[in-house]
This record gives C-alpha cells, sequence and structure tokens, in this order.
C-alpha cells in the first residue's frame, strides 16, 4: 500500500552486523527521537500486518465473498452509491462510486488507516439498520479471536450486569416520577392553552436532568405536537453561536454566512406562524457573555406575543437566574419557573442500581448489602448516579477478574485484605459481597493522600526533607519557609544523624519531585533558594504516618536541630 | 602471524564499540518492554481490550510522577492489542499532547486528521472550529455499539487539557463515553496527582472516577516480589548486559543488527555481575536511589558511564562510575565561582559577610563597595582598583545572577543603590574560596574571618 499521513520517514537505519565499519555508530540517535514519538504504532502495526497477512487471507475470503452477495443487493435498493463497506470491498467500490475526489482518497489511503465506518454512517443515517455489522461482531468470528474475547471478560452473567449498569442506558427512571409528571403537566398546559414559556431546570450534575427531558421528548404524544430542539452549550464557541446553531437546527433559510443576524432571523420566525416550539438548553451557564445580552434575548423570545415557545434551560447552580438575570425579575410574564433536581437519596440509588439490574437478569450478581452500602455512600457524598453505577461497574469488574484469573492478584491497588489462597476455593458464581464494594470506593474516595501504604517506595531522603520541614512547622517560631531555610534544618539533621547530605541543587531538585506528589508546594519562580514552600497535606495525617518509624518521628520532635 | 596478531586486536576494539553502541542505545531509547505495574498495566489492557471488543466506553486516567512509566504502559498495552487481528482492524487510536495541542482548535483538527473523518483532504482539515467540533460530535453520535469503530483517546499532558476554554474538548469526550454513542476509551495521562481538581464538576460527574496511580519504583506488584533497592540493582546489570545468543535475533528485534560474539558477551556479563557485589559500587549506587529514584535520571546517568568505553578504555571500571556520578551530584554554582577573577571574589566576600553581619537583608553596591575598600585599605598587598572597575565587577555578579534585585528594578534608583539580595550560602563561599586556585592568602584569611 502506499504511504500514510501519520508516519514521518526517518533515515531508514542500515543494518550492520558485528562485524561492520565502526562509522555508523553516530546513526544512533536519531533513531533513538525517533522511537520516542507517540505515533510509534502505526508502524508497528505495519510490520506486523505484512507478517499476518498470509494467515488472515483464509478469513477475509470468506468475508469478501459475504460482502459480494450483499453489496449488489443494497446497491439495487439504494442508488447513491455510498456503501457501507469499503474497507472490506475495495475493489467494488471502484467500479461503482460516483464521486472522484473520495475514490481517489481511498486509493492513496492504505487499507490499515483507519478510515472510519462512522463517516458512512453520517451521509446516511437512514442506511443505518441495513449496514454489515462491525467484524467482530459477526457469527463467522474466527476461533482463536474468539478465544480471546471470551477469555479476559469473564462470564456471561458478569458481562450483561456490567453493559446494563453503563451510564448510556436510561429507558426507565425510577425516583424522578414526580419529576417527570411535574414537566409532563408544564408541557401540556402550555400547549392546550398555546401559551409560551420557560422554565428553568437546576441540579447538581448525575441527578437526571437532561435523562428525565429525553424521556419526555421521546413520547410520542408529546413529540407529534411539538417541533423539538435539543442544544448542548457546552459545543458552542461562543455566546453569539448559539443563534445559528439554533437556526441549522429549524432549517430557517435566509442565513447569512456571517451569521450577524441570526437573532433578527429567529424573531422574525418566532413571530411568523409555525408550530409550538420546545427549545431545550442543557448547560445554559454556558452562554454567559459580558452583559448577558444573549441570555436575556433568549430568556425574552417566550414573551413575545404569538411565539409559541417553551424554553427549558438546564444547568447546575441553583440560582442561575437570580445571579446573572436579574432584570427577568422584573417583569412577570419574564420570570422563569423554576424546577430543581435534588440528589439522590439511598434508596432512590439503591431502587436504580437494583432496577437495572433486574432488567438485565442479574440480580443474583450483587448481594442487597452491597448495593446499600455503595448507595449510602454515594448518597452522602454527592448523590450523582453518574459515580454510583461506575463504581458499581468497577465493583463487578473486579469481581469476574477474580473468578476468571485467580492467579492474578486483584487489580484495584489498594486491596491487601483479599487472601488469593480464600479465593481459589471459592464458588465460581459466588455474588459481588461488601468486601469488593469496599476495595472499590476506598480506590474511589480514599484519595491521593496514602503515605503509609508507600513506605517503602518513598526514599529515605526525601522523607528527610519532608521530616524537616514539620520540624519547623511544629516547632520552630517563624513559620515562613522557604527552601534555603528548609535546607540548613535538613542539613542540621542530617549531620545530627550521621547522613551525608545532598547539596543544594540536589536538594531543590528533591523539592520538585516531592512537588510531583503533591505533599508540598513550592511558590515563585525566580531563584529556587528563595521560594516558599508550602505544606499541601494535612499537617497532623502526615505527621501521624511518619510518627510511625522511630528515626522520623526522632527527628520530628528534636527542636535542637532548627 | 603479525598480520593474523593485528586481526584479533581489531576484532577486539571493534566489539568494544559495537558493546558501546549496544548498551548506549538500549540505555538511551525507551522500550515498549514494561516492567513492574503488572495489575496496572491488566488494568489498562482490560478496559482498551473491552472497549474494542465489546463496545463498551470507558475513561481512565494514569497519574503518577514524571518518569514512572504511564507512557510506557500504554505503549506496552497498544504493543501487545495490535497483535490481535481483531484490535488492529476495528481500534482507531487518536493520541493528542497537551504540550502540542495547546487549545482545542488544535486538538479538534489533529482529532480530526487522526480520525481519517469527511472532512480531511490529505491531511487538512476544513472548516471552521464550531463546524469541526459540530460535525466531529455528529460523527461519534451517529455511530452506535454494534456498526461504528471504536476509537481510542490517548491524551498526554492530560492536566493541560484541563485549561481549555470550558473544557469543551473534554467535555464532550468524556460525554460520548457516557452515552450511548460510539464506543470510545479516553485514557488520560498525568503527573499532577490533584488532577481530578482541576476538571470542572460537571465534566468531573461524567469522568468514571477511575484514576490508577503510579509510582516509581513500586515493586510490590511485580511478578517476584523484592526490595526497591534490589529492583534498581537488578536494572543496572539489565541495562549494561549484552545480549545471550538466544535471544539476540529473537527477542530484540529491534537490536538486529548487533549481532555480539557470544563468548565476549558472556564475559563482559559476568564482568557486569561481578560489579553489583563490590561494596563501592552499592554504595554509590544506595545513595544515588535515596536522592531521586526515577529511572530517567538512572539510565542518563549510566549512558554517560558507557560512553567512556573506547578502544583504550575497554572495561567500565567502578571509578567511571564514580565520576560519572560526579557530574549529576555537583554544585553548578561553585563551579560559576571557580570561574570568577579575585576581585569578583572578593565582592563576593564583602556581600557574605554583609549579609551574616545584617542578616539577610538586602544590600547595595554602596556598602560592599565601602566594605571592600576597608579590607583593601588594611591590606597593603592587595591593588586598589579604581570604583567603576569594581563597578564592572559588581555587574559582572549581577548577570550571573548571584544577585537578585529586590523590588521593582526599574531606573528610579540610581545603580550604585538599588538593593539586592544574596542568592549563596555562606558554607558555598567558603567552599569556593578553597577551591579556588591561586587565592591571595590574605583574600583567604579574610573570608575565614569571622566578624
Amino acid at each position: 500500500m502506499s504511504g500514510k499521513q501519520t508516519t514521518i520517514s526517518f533515515p531508514i537505519r542500515k543494518k550492520s552486523n558485528f562485524y561492520s565499519r565502526k562509522e555508523e555508530v553516530n546513526e544512533d540517535f536519531t533513531n533513538a527521537t525517533a522511537k520516542d514519538t507517540p505515533s510509534r504504532y502505526v508502524p508497528t502495526v505495519k510490520k506486523i500486518v505484512t507478517l499476518t497477512s498470509s494467515e488472515s487471507e483464509s478469513d477475509s475470503d470468506i468475508e469478501n465473498t459475504k460482502e459480494r452477495h450483499k453489496v449488489p443487493r443494497e446497491r439495487r435498493i439504494e442508488n447513491a452509491g455510498h456503501t457501507p463497506r469499503r474497507r472490506k470491498c475495495d475493489d467494488l467500490n471502484e467500479q461503482h462510486t460516483p464521486s472522484p475526489p473520495k475514490q481517489r482518497r481511498d486509493k492513496l489511503e492504505s487499507s490499515l488507516t483507519p478510515s472510519t465506518l462512522l463517516n458512512r454512517l453520517i451521509l446516511s443515517p437512514k442506511k443505518e439498520g441495513r449496514l454489515a455489522p462491525k467484524q467482530l461482531f459477526d457469527s463467522c468470528l474466527s476461533e482463536e479471536e474468539d478465544e480471546i474475547i471470551s477469555k479476559p471478560i469473564g462470564s456471561n452473567k458478569y458481562q450483561n450486569a456490567r453493559k446494563s449498569l453503563h451510564g448510556s442506558i436510561t429507558d426507565n427512571l425510577p425516583g424522578r416520577e414526580e419529576e417527570l409528571t411535574k414537566l409532563q403537566k408544564y408541557l401540556l398546559e402550555h400547549l392546550d392553552q398555546k401559551t409560551s414559556g420557560s422554565l428553568y431546570i437546576s441540579g447538581p450534575p448525575g441527578t437526571g436532568k437532561t435523562a428525565c427531558l429525553f424521556k419526555i421528548m421521546q413520547q410520542s404524544d408529546v413529540r407529534s405536537k411539538f417541533k423539538m430542539v435539543y442544544i448542548n452549550c457546552t459545543s458552542m464557541k461562543s455566546a453569539t453561536a448559539i443563534y445559528a446553531k439554533i437556526i441549522q437546527e429549524l432549517s430557517i433559510p435566509g442565513m447569512t454566512k456571517s451569521g450577524k443576524n441570526g437573532k433578527a432571523i429567529i424573531e422574525k420566525y418566532l413571530v411568523s406562524k409555525h408550530k409550538t416550539l420546545l427549545l431545550v438548553l442543557d448547560e445554559i451557564d454556558q452562554l454567559e457573555s459580558k452583559k448577558q445580552s444573549v441570555l436575556y434575548s433568549i430568556f425574552e423570545w417566550p414573551s413575545k406575543p404569538n411565539s409559541k415557545l417553551i424554553l427549558i434551560g438546564i444547568a447546575n447552580s441553583l440560582d442561575l437566574t437570580d445571579r446573572i438575570l436579574p432584570r427577568l425579575q422584573a417583569r412577570c410574564e419574564l420570570k422563569p419557573a423554576l424546577m430543581h433536581f435534588a440528589p439522590y437519596s439511598k434508596q432512590q440509588i439503591f431502587n436504580i442500581i437494583s432496577t437495572r439490574l433486574n432488567e438485565a437478569n442479574a440480580t443474583n450478581v450483587f448481594t442487597p448489602p452491597a448495593i446499600q452500602f455503595l448507595a449510602s455512600k454515594v448518597a452522602a457524598f454527592s448523590g450523582d448516579i453518574r459515580k454510583a453505577l461506575d463504581i458499581s461497574r468497577r465493583v463487578i469488574e473486579l469481581a469476574s477478574s477474580h473468578q476468571v484469573a485467580q492467579v492474578l492478584r486483584p487489580t484495584i491497588d489498594n486491596d491487601t485484605n483479599i487472601e488469593p489462597s480464600k479465593k481459589e476455593t471459592e464458588a465460581v458464581e459466588k455474588p459481588v459481597d461488601l468486601k469488593e464494594v469496599i476495595t472499590v470506593l476506598n480506590g474511589v474516595y480514599g484519595g491521593i493522600q496514602n503515605l503509609s501504604n508507600e513506605q517503602d517506595t518513598f526514599p529515605l531522603q526525601q522523607k528527610l526533607l519532608i521530616c524537616s520541614l514539620l520540624l519547623i512547622l511544629n516547632k520552630g517560631k517563624n513559620k515562613d519557609i522557604t527552601v534555603g531555610r528548609l535546607y540548613e534544618v535538613y542539613r542540621n539533621v542530617c549531620k545530627k544523624r550521621n547522613i551525608s547530605a545532598v547539596d543544594t541543587s540536589d536538594f531543590v531538585n528533591m523539592c520538585s519531585l516531592i512537588e510531583t506528589r503533591g505533599i508540598l508546594r513550592v511558590v515563585g519562580k525566580k531563584e529556587a533558594r528563595l521560594c516558599k514552600v508550602n505544606l499541601q497535606w494535612d499537617q497532623e495525617e502526615l505527621d501521624a504516618a511518619l510518627q510511625d518509624k522511630q528515626m522520623m518521628a526522632d527527628i520530628i520532635n528534636d527542636a535542637n536541630c532548627l | 602471524m603479525s598480520k593474523k596478531k593485528n586481526m584479533a586486536i581489531d576484532f577486539q576494539d571493534n566489539m568494544i564499540l559495537l558493546t558501546r553502541k549496544y548498551l548506549k542505545r538500549r540505555i538511551m531509547c525507551p522500550e515498549t518492554k514494561f516492567r513492574h505495574h503488572v495489575n496496572e498495566r491488566l488494568h489498562v489492557m482490560n478496559l482498551v481490550k473491552r472497549t474494542v471488543e465489546i463496545g463498551e466506553s470507558n475513561s481512565v486516567l494514569l497519574v503518577g510522577p514524571r518518569d514512572s512509566g504511564k507512557t510506557t504502559l500504554v505503549n506496552s498495552v497498544l504493543k501487545e492489542l495490535s497483535a490481535l487481528k481483531s484490535f488492529k482492524d476495528n481500534a482507531i487510536i487518536v493520541n493528542l499532547h497537551g504540550l502540542v495541542h495547546t487549545d482545542d482548535r488544535l486538538a479538534l483538527k489533529d482529532l480530526t486528521r487522526q480520525m481519517q473523518l469527511e472532512n480531511v483532504v490529505e491531511g487538512k482539515v476544513f472548516g471552521t472550529f464550531a463546524e469541526n467540533l459540530s460535525f466531529l460530535l455528529d460523527c461519534l453520535k451517529s455511530g452506535d455499539k454494534h456498526h461504528s469503530k471504536p476509537v481510542i483517546f490517548i491524551l498526554d499532558e492530560f492536566d493541560l487539557f484541563c485549561e481549555h476554554h470550558n473544557q469543551t474538548l473534554l467535555y464532550n469526550l468524556f460525554d460520548v463515553a457516557q452515552s450511548a454513542q460510539v464506543p470510545i476509551c479516553v485514557v488520560g495521562m498525568s503527573c499532577r496527582l490533584d488532577v481530578m481538581e482541576l476538571l470542572e464538576k460537571r465534566v468531573k460527574s461524567r469522568f468514571s472516577h477511575r484514576q490508577i496511580f503510579l509510582f516509581p519504583g513500586d515493586t510490590s506488584s511485580s511478578e517476584q516480589p523484592m526490595s526497591a533497592f534490589d529492583d534498581r540493582l537488578e536494572l543496572f546489570r539489565d541495562l549494561l548486559s549484552l545480549p545471550d545468543d538466544e535471544n539476540v535475533n529473537k527477542v530484540e528485534q529491534q537490536y538486529d543488527d548487533c549481532t555480539t560474539d557470544p563468548q565476549f558477551g558472556s564475559m563482559w556479563n559476568d564482568y557486569i555481575k561481578s560489579l553489583t557485589t563490590n561494596v563501592t559500587m552499592v554504595n554509590l549506587l544506595k545513595r544515588m536511589y535515596h536522592i531521586d529514584v526515577s529511572e530517567r535520571s538512572f539510565r542518563n546517568f549510566l549512558a554517560v558511564a558507557v560512553s567512556t568505553l573506547s578502544e583504550k578504555h575497554q572495561k567500565l571500571e567502578v571509578n567511571d562510575f564514580v565520576e560519572a556520578s560526579k557530574i549529576f551530584s555537583q554544585d553548578d554554582k561553585l563551579l560559576i565561582l571557580e570561574g570568577l577573577s579575585i576581585l569578583e571574589m572578593c565582592l563576593i566576600i564583602a556581600m557574605k559577610q554583609e549579609t551574616e553581619i545584617y542578616d539577610g537583608e538586602p544590600l547595595n553596591f554602596e556598602a560592599i563597595y565601602n566594605r571592600y575598600m576597608k579590607f583593601a585599605n588594611q591590606n597593603s598587598s592587595v591593588q586598589s582598583v579604581q570604583k567603576p572597575v569594581i563597578m564592572k565587577a559588581f555587574e559582572h555578579i549581577k548577570n550571573l545572577e548571584i544577585l537578585l534585585p529586590v523590588g521593582n528594578t526599574n531606573t528610579k534608583f540610581e545603580k550604585e543603590y538599588q538593593y539586592y539580595k544574596f542568592t549563596l550560602t555562606s558554607q558555598q563561599v567558603i567552599e569556593a574560596v578553597k577551591n579556588y586556585p591561586g587565592l591571595p592568602t590574605e583574600v583567604s584569611q579574610w573570608a575565614s574571618s569571622s566578624i
């Protein structure tokens, strides 16, 4: 195949055997840099391809013939000529595709370059259903691949459970019935009275605001009566870009290229005769601008006569409309209705997880106390359902990895209390219990400030440095610590313990090494010695961690070294 | 006869040069072979694999200090996976780097290019930022679990992506990962341990809270547990030994041009092994390990030691390592001081005394000048120099940034009265006085005299 864009040609290394000439030594480092570049994989992949192409021929032949049966049939139905899978049947494409530039590109690319299937999907979304499924999901999976897939993933039940707990699946929303009915009532009321209105929905992330709206928008009785526009404002480059986006979504003609008259066009559209419009702006606080002109004008649209617009804004902060849009309060008809989504309670999270597991027929994967515990922990921190689902997914992962590969130790870093020997004797299909939940929760909420379990990996001199810092903080009069002062104390400490101290340049280096751990922060850039050292961690906690070792405790309590 | 002898010598010379070449490349080139952190590696591997094979969307952050093997880990995972046919055919890998893609516009352009989307023609991306973003999101949204290729995003220097405007890119990537769209796997690498605090709340909520911490020298999870320093010794041995005859061409394909003589190789390896039992050597390594556990600086140190090999110097002695370690541990401020003239040395001593007397208060030229003149008048042997010359010397010291101006440095003050802070310790000055070749005795006496 021909060259790709991603690879940069480097001077090719000459092959030299052992007895070759000496001059070639200086080639080494050009190669060294070449290897360092992140795009290194592409060449390796290429290499492997050439190696394995002969093996894989048998597989791809079968697929190709399958494709050939499929493709003409599709083409008969759809004359557009966009083939869904150009990757597999290049030769056929070259005869049929009408658009020359694409074909040229296809030839230029090597088939290995990941030219995506996505593109084809966008061009003709209607065709989606008829697309040949990706090779992986084909039934004609080659055997060794099948093995590879099934091996690390574990039993089917776990897989189902994990799939059902993914954040993406939202069919029904337990715990949000009240909000759903309220929303629906609001919408239908306005629809019946043919009035327009604005609604502001607030709530912390992960409380199902967007999911609720989506659910309502999917109901057919609502869907047929409204013209719906959903815009997520985070993808806007600037606040004013929203007008262009709305116009695009409504497909109103008459937009100039610069997009300057966007506001005028929309306002014109609103007073003209049209179906009731439901405009949903997600993450509306992204539209904040200098004088909030965009937000004001958007919130003023519903008050226009005959606008028939229902505006729904979604954001996190409870008081957004009061804080940044105070002028809306002045006129009664402008004032948006407010709705708040409270964080999920413990019982609600429990219900969500168990209903999801029920749907997937995997109820016995979790024991109820385990879910209870997880739910209460998440509810106590944030009430974010995304977090709860992610944690439960990780718990299942952990459990399945225990069972599939008992030889391997658990994948989460700080679990120490699970003995591998005990695990081996356990039954194969054991439901997830509290222990795993605790393990994962510790990983998520445990934070980074656990020095005690990395005692051994923390170098001695760095420990001494921290001890000196604590010594000054605990016993010293002047809490204003510079690197220079810290160094003096550190030298005293070293002298007293008969440890050879490092010199200044190394010491500064050491400070920055500790800084990467987040224990302390060196403030100031210019001259290292005059920089201030601030402790980032909790002093008492660090104190306690270091007091464990006799020598460290001695140092911390030895005021003579100051 | 003599010719044959020459040949033999040639052979030996060549051998040592090739050895040097081989070792240098081995030390300096990052490998995809990954040591330690077995569990973490398995974790990442499973995540990426699941994204590609089941179509699950994932996000993960690899956090660890610099040089803790984050990139190596990801590289090794990808290399191993790319050997699988199903992975290689199906996955798209997108590499983004926070230092290169300094804003979302650049990142998006490169992302589009690497994904080979429709608006890319011969490596150039058309359209504005907003167009590109909406196009990309449309692409990602229109795909679903079963029909589109999984995309693996690898974000290096993840913390720099957090500084982008509104974190738009991150929000959108994590949003796709949370919803039923194209299966993607976002792998972020960062050296900041508090990277989660940089994320906005909505971005944080969408992130899966899966952080994997890597600490260098953490050997607890490796195949055979051993102490951290033993592992360093092992690395030392590993990096400096030549390949055995069997695995020359099989295992290490990238070094295929160095086919070593097995006899020489085994001799060399035995020697290196004996080095690791040498007391001086072990002490040196231990000392270095206590200061700095990172592997990169250790490799640099080895590279310096290895580059002393030559035709005349055929073996790595312990002394070579000691010399090499000196390069890394010497104080560069002292080296600067050694290069100063005697007059400048005198001024430095004056500054030292001035700071000692007034306990770190800032000083100006006049004070130093007076102190110096007092010394010069007492000792007749010291030539008195004119004031402009001393000023010149003072400015030279200032330019070396041994003196730092205090407060604002605009031209409000005459330069004689501008206040400076002295940045050397008195110990450093005394050390420098000791090391200075041919310093007059009066000066060194003056330096050591207490006030």
